[in-house]
C-alpha cells in the first residue's frame, strides 16, 4: 500500500489534478474528506464511479445535506439501488427540512 | 456538465443566494424535481421499478421529521413537487402501477391531461392496469383516452363487478356521479362494455330510464360509437349473448327514445319482446318512443306490426301514425282491431290504404272477405263497424261483393236492431244471398253472443227468430242456428230462472221474466217444427242445363234467389193466408226464368221446369195464376214426389199446352204480370248504402208477420 501515500487531502485543491486520480485514488482521497467543499471536489472529479460514490455514502453521510446541488445530482445518477438513493436523498430532504423551517 | 470548482461556489441554478447553514442554498423545485426524476430513472434502468413504490412513499412523500413529513408541508405550501415534464416522462416509463398511483394522490401535476396520455403511451399500460392503477385514475385514462384506440382493458378494470372494490366503485358513481358512465358508454369498444354498464345498473336495481336525461346520454353514447358493428352486435335481445340476459324492457324504452337511425330503430322495434311480453305496460311504453321517434318508418312499422298484443293497447292518435305506415292486409287489421281504435282511426286507416299502390293492395285484398268474414266471427261489433268501412274502401280495388258484409256486419254490431230492420224493409237485402262462409261466420258469432249476452240475445222476439231462420236460406245455417243457438238460449233460459240480468237490462231496471223465457220456447217450438220439415225454404229444382246462363246473371242481381250449388232457384217459404199472393210472385219469376232463357238461347225449345215441394192446395193457386198469365214456352212439370190430384194434373196439361201455342216475343214481357210481384227499387239504407238490385222475389211479403205452414210438400 505503498502508493497510498502518494494521496493527500491538498489535492483536492488542484483541479488539474484531481481530474487526473482514477477512481481507486478518488475512493482514498474520499476517506480522506472532512467537508462537503472537498466531498464535491471529489464527486466532481472526472473519474468519480460508483465506487468512489460508495465511500462517501459510507464515511460523509452527514456531509451530503450540505452538497452542491450538482453533486447531488451525480449521486444520484451514480448510485445503483433503493438504498443509496434512500441515503442521498436522506440528506437531501434534511436540508429541504432545514430551509422550510428557516423560511418559516 | 459545469466545471466542478465553478459550480461548487456558485448559487444554485434558481439564482438564489447561498446562505449558511447550506452554502449551496435551498434545493429550488427545479433542482428537487431533477433528482426525483434522475433517482427514479436510475431504479428503472437498473430494473428496479419495483422499488419505486418504496422510493416515492419513503424519500419523497413522507420522509417524516420533527415537523411531519414533506407532503404534509407541501401541502401547506402548495409547493409544486414534481415538474409535469418529470410526471411525463414518468408515466411513460414507469413499469409499477402503485408508483403512478402515489404519484397521481399526491402530485397535483399528476392530475394534468399530459400525464395520463404519457401513461397511456407506456408500454406496459395493460400489465399497469391490471396490476391495480386505481380508480379515478383509471378514469382518466378513460377519459384522455382517444376514442379510437381506446384500451379496452380500462373499462374492463373499471367495471369489473366480480372484483368487492369496482362493486363498490360502480355503486358509487351510479349514486354519486352517474354521468361517469356516460364516458364510459362513449368509450366502449366491445359489446360487452355497454353490458357491463347496463349490468352495473341493473344490479344496483336501476335502469337508465330511471338516470333521466343522464341515461339518455348514456343510451346516445353507446348509440353513437363509431366503432362500425357495435350497434349490430347490441341486437337488443339477448344483449349479453354469454350470459342469456335481455336487455331491460326500461332499458329499450330509453333507446327507442335516443335512436336516430331508421335501422337501429327497427332492430329495437323487432326485438321488443324480451324479459317481459308483448302488452305488458312497459312494452306499449317503448312502442309509443318507437312512432314518436322522427326515425319512425315504414320499415320501423313493419317491425312493430309483427307483436299486435303491443298495438292493441295503443292510443288513437298512435294507432293513426301506425295506419300512416302500414302496407298489408294484416297491418291494417292490426290496427282496426285494436281497442282504441275510433272513427278517426278507421278514416285514418281508410285514407292510408286508398293511397297505397294497386300492385300492394290487389293481393293483400285477394282473401279479404274470407278475412272478414273470420274478424266478424271473432271480433266486437266496433271493429266489425271499422273492418266493414275497410272493406268500401278497398271495394274500387278488388271489387268486393259488399253488401253481405254490410249485413252481416250491421247485424254482428246491433242484432236485435238488424232483424227489425230486416222485418220493416229498411234492409232490402236479407240473409238469404249471404255467401255460406258469412253464413258460418254469422253462426258462430251468434253462438259467441249468445255465450257473453244471452240475455240479450233471447230478447229477440219470435217473429225475428223465426225470420232469421226463414230468410237464411242456408241449411246448415239453419240447423246450426236452430239446434244449437236458440235451444241454448232456451236451455239456459230455463237453466236460471226467474231472472237473468243483462248488464244493458240491469241498468234499465227491467228484468227478463218467465214471460219472457215461455215465448223463447214458443219461438223454439215452431223453430224446430220448421227445421223438421227441412221446409225452411222451398226448393223448385230446375232441370233445364239452359238457365245456366241465367242463373249465373241472376246471381249477381239477385243473389237471394238462387242456390248456386245446385242450380236450384229458390223460394221463399209459403205462408198460409198469403198463398195467393205468394203464388203470383212465383208465376212471375217463372215468367222471368222463360224469358231470360228465351233470350240467352237462340233455339225456340221449350223450357222445361220441374216444379216440387208445393203443396197441392199451393199448387192450385199457382196454377190458376198460369191459367190467367200464359207464359209462351213453359212447360211445367211435376216430379215424382209431386203427385198432384187429377184435377190438377189436368190443369197442369192444358196450361203447358196453351203454353206451347203462345208466340215467343223477345222484345216483350211474356205477361204482364210478370213484375206484378216485384218489389220496387231497393232503397239505400244508413246501413248499407250500396244500392242492391231488387230481388224477383217480393222481399215484402216475407217481411209480414205470420206462421209457417208446416206443409209437407206434395
Amino acid at each position: 500500500m505503498a502508493n497510498t501515500s502518494l494521496v493527500n487531502i491538498e489535492m483536492i485543491n488542484d483541479s488539474s489534478l484531481i481530474n487526473k486520480l482514477n477512481a481507486k485514488q478518488l475512493k482514498e482521497l474520499a476517506l480522506l474528506a472532512t467537508n462537503a467543499d472537498q466531498i464535491n471536489k471529489i464527486i466532481q472529479a472526472q473519474h468519480m464511479d460508483h465506487e468512489v460514490l460508495t465511500v462517501i455514502l459510507a464515511n460523509s453521510k452527514a456531509l451530503i445535506k450540505n452538497l452542491a446541488t450538482d453533486s447531488l445530482l451525480k449521486l444520484v445518477k451514480n448510485s445503483i439501488d433503493l438504498q443509496e438513493l434512500k441515503i442521498i436523498f436522506g440528506g437531501i430532504n434534511a436540508r429541504r427540512n432545514d430551509n422550510s423551517s428557516i423560511s418559516r | 456538465m459545469p466545471d466542478v470548482m465553478t459550480t461548487a461556489v456558485s448559487p444554485d441554478r434558481s439564482g438564489s443566494t447561498p446562505f449558511t447553514p447550506n452554502q449551496y442554498g435551498n434545493i429550488d423545485s427545479t433542482t428537487w424535481n431533477e433528482l426525483v426524476l434522475e433517482a427514479m430513472l436510475v431504479l428503472i434502468e437498473k430494473g428496479q421499478s419495483g422499488a419505486l413504490k418504496d422510493f416515492v412513499n419513503t424519500q419523497i412523500l413522507e420522509p417524516k421529521d420533527e415537523k411531519g413529513t414533506l407532503l404534509e408541508q407541501a401541502k401547506i405550501s402548495n409547493q409544486e413537487q414534481l415538474s409535469i415534464d418529470n410526471l411525463e416522462i414518468l408515466g411513460a416509463q414507469l413499469k409499477d402501477a402503485q408508483t403512478i398511483n402515489a404519484l397521481f394522490e399526491h402530485f397535483q401535476n399528476a392530475k394534468d391531461p399530459v400525464f395520463y396520455k404519457a401513461i397511456l403511451r407506456n408500454d406496459n399500460l395493460n400489465s399497469l392496469i391490471t396490476g391495480g392503477l386505481k380508480e379515478p385514475l383509471l378514469f382518466n385514462l378513460l377519459e384522455n383516452s382517444d376514442t379510437n384506440s381506446v384500451n379496452g382493458k380500462i373499462i374492463d378494470k373499471l367495471l369489473d363487478t366480480s372484483a368487492d372494490s369496482s362493486v363498490a366503485y360502480i355503486n358509487d358513481i351510479i349514486n354519486n356521479e352517474p354521468q361517469k358512465l356516460i364516458t364510459i358508454a362513449k368509450k366502449a369498444t366491445k359489446i360487452e362494455h355497454c353490458t357491463k354498464v347496463l349490468d352495473a345498473l341493473g344490479k344496483n336495481n336501476r335502469r337508465l330510464e330511471s338516470l333521466g336525461a343522464i341515461g339518455e346520454d348514456i343510451a346516445r353514447a353507446m348509440l353513437q360509437t363509431k366503432h362500425e358493428g357495435l350497434l349490430e352486435s347490441l341486437k337488443f335481445q339477448r344483449f349479453d349473448i354469454t350470459k342469456k340476459r335481455d336487455l331491460n324492457i326500461k332499458d329499450k324504452i330509453v333507446f327507442a327514445k335516443c335512436i336516430d337511425n331508421s335501422t337501429q330503430l327497427a332492430n329495437l322495434a323487432g326485438n321488443l319482446p324480451g324479459d317481459e311480453p308483448p302488452g305488458s305496460e312497459d312494452h306499449i311504453r317503448a312502442v309509443k318512443e318507437i312512432i314518436d321517434n322522427t326515425s319512425f318508418d315504414d320499415e320501423v312499422a313493419d317491425q312493430l306490426f309483427k307483436h299486435p298484443e303491443n298495438i292493441k293497447f295503443l292510443e288513437a292518435e298512435y294507432l293513426m301514425k301506425l295506419a300512416e305506415r302500414a302496407g298489408s292486409k294484416g297491418q291494417f287489421n292490426s290496427i282496426l282491431n285494436a281497442n282504441n281504435t275510433n272513427s278517426q282511426v278507421v278514416d285514418a286507416v281508410i285514407k292510408f290504404a286508398n293511397s297505397k299502390p294497386q300492385d300492394i293492395f290487389s293481393k293483400a285484398f285477394d282473401d279479404l272477405d274470407k278475412t272478414i268474414s273470420t274478424k266478424i266471427a271473432s271480433n266486437p261489433p266496433r271493429v266489425v263497424r271499422g273492418l266493414l268501412r275497410f272493406a268500401k274502401a278497398a271495394l274500387p280495388i278488388v271489387k268486393l261483393a259488399i253488401t253481405p258484409f254490410a249485413v252481416a256486419a250491421n247485424f254482428i254490431m246491433h242484432p236485435i236492431k238488424t232483424f227489425k230492420q230486416i222485418r220493416s224493409g229498411r234492409f232490402t237485402m236479407p240473409f238469404a244471398g249471404t255467401p255460406t262462409s258469412m253464413l258460418k261466420s254469422i253462426s258462430k258469432t251468434i253462438n259467441e253472443l249468445d255465450k257473453k249476452e244471452k240475455v240479450k240475445f233471447i230478447e229477440l222476439d219470435n217473429d225475428s227468430k223465426k225470420d232469421l231462420v226463414s230468410c237464411g236460406n242456408n241449411e246448415s245455417f239453419k240447423k246450426q242456428f236452430g239446434q244449437m243457438n236458440v235451444a241454448r238460449n232456451i236451455e239456459s233460459a230455463k237453466a236460471a230462472p226467474p231472472a237473468i240480468v243483462s248488464p244493458e237490462t240491469a241498468a234499465s231496471g227491467q228484468e227478463v221474466t218467465n214471460n219472457s223465457i215461455s215465448k223463447v220456447e214458443e219461438a223454439m217450438t215452431t223453430l224446430a217444427k220448421v227445421t223438421d220439415l227441412g221446409a225452411a225454404s222451398l226448393s223448385h229444382k230446375v232441370d233445364n242445363s239452359s238457365l245456366k246462363s241465367w242463373v249465373d246473371v241472376k246471381k249477381e242481381e239477385a243473389p237471394g234467389l238462387i242456390d248456386w250449388a245446385n242450380d236450384k232457384v229458390s223460394f221463399p217459404q209459403v205462408e198460409e193466408g198469403r198463398q195467393d199472393e205468394q203464388a203470383k210472385v212465383i208465376v212471375s219469376a217463372l215468367a222471368e226464368i222463360v224469358r231470360l232463357s228465351k233470350e240467352k238461347n237462340t233455339s225456340k225449345e221449350e223450357v222445361e221446369l220441374e216444379a216440387a215441394g208445393f203443396s197441392p192446395d199451393m199448387m192450385g193457386k199457382i196454377l190458376s195464376q198460369l191459367e190467367s198469365t200464359p207464359i209462351a214456352g213453359l212447360q211445367l212439370h211435376c216430379g215424382e214426389a209431386a203427385k198432384l190430384p187429377e184435377a190438377l194434373q189436368q190443369q197442369l196439361g192444358r196450361i203447358n199446352d196453351r203454353n206451347k201455342a203462345v208466340p215467343y216475343k223477345p222484345d216483350t214481357p211474356a205477361t204482364p204480370a210478370i213484375n206484378r210481384g216485384m218489389a220496387p227499387p231497393a232503397a239505400t239504407t244508413k246501413e248499407s248504402p250500396h244500392p242492391t238490385t231488387p230481388p224477383i222475389i217480393d222481399t215484402e211479403l216475407l217481411k209480414k208477420p205470420g206462421s209457417a205452414s208446416g206443409k209437407k210438400p206434395i
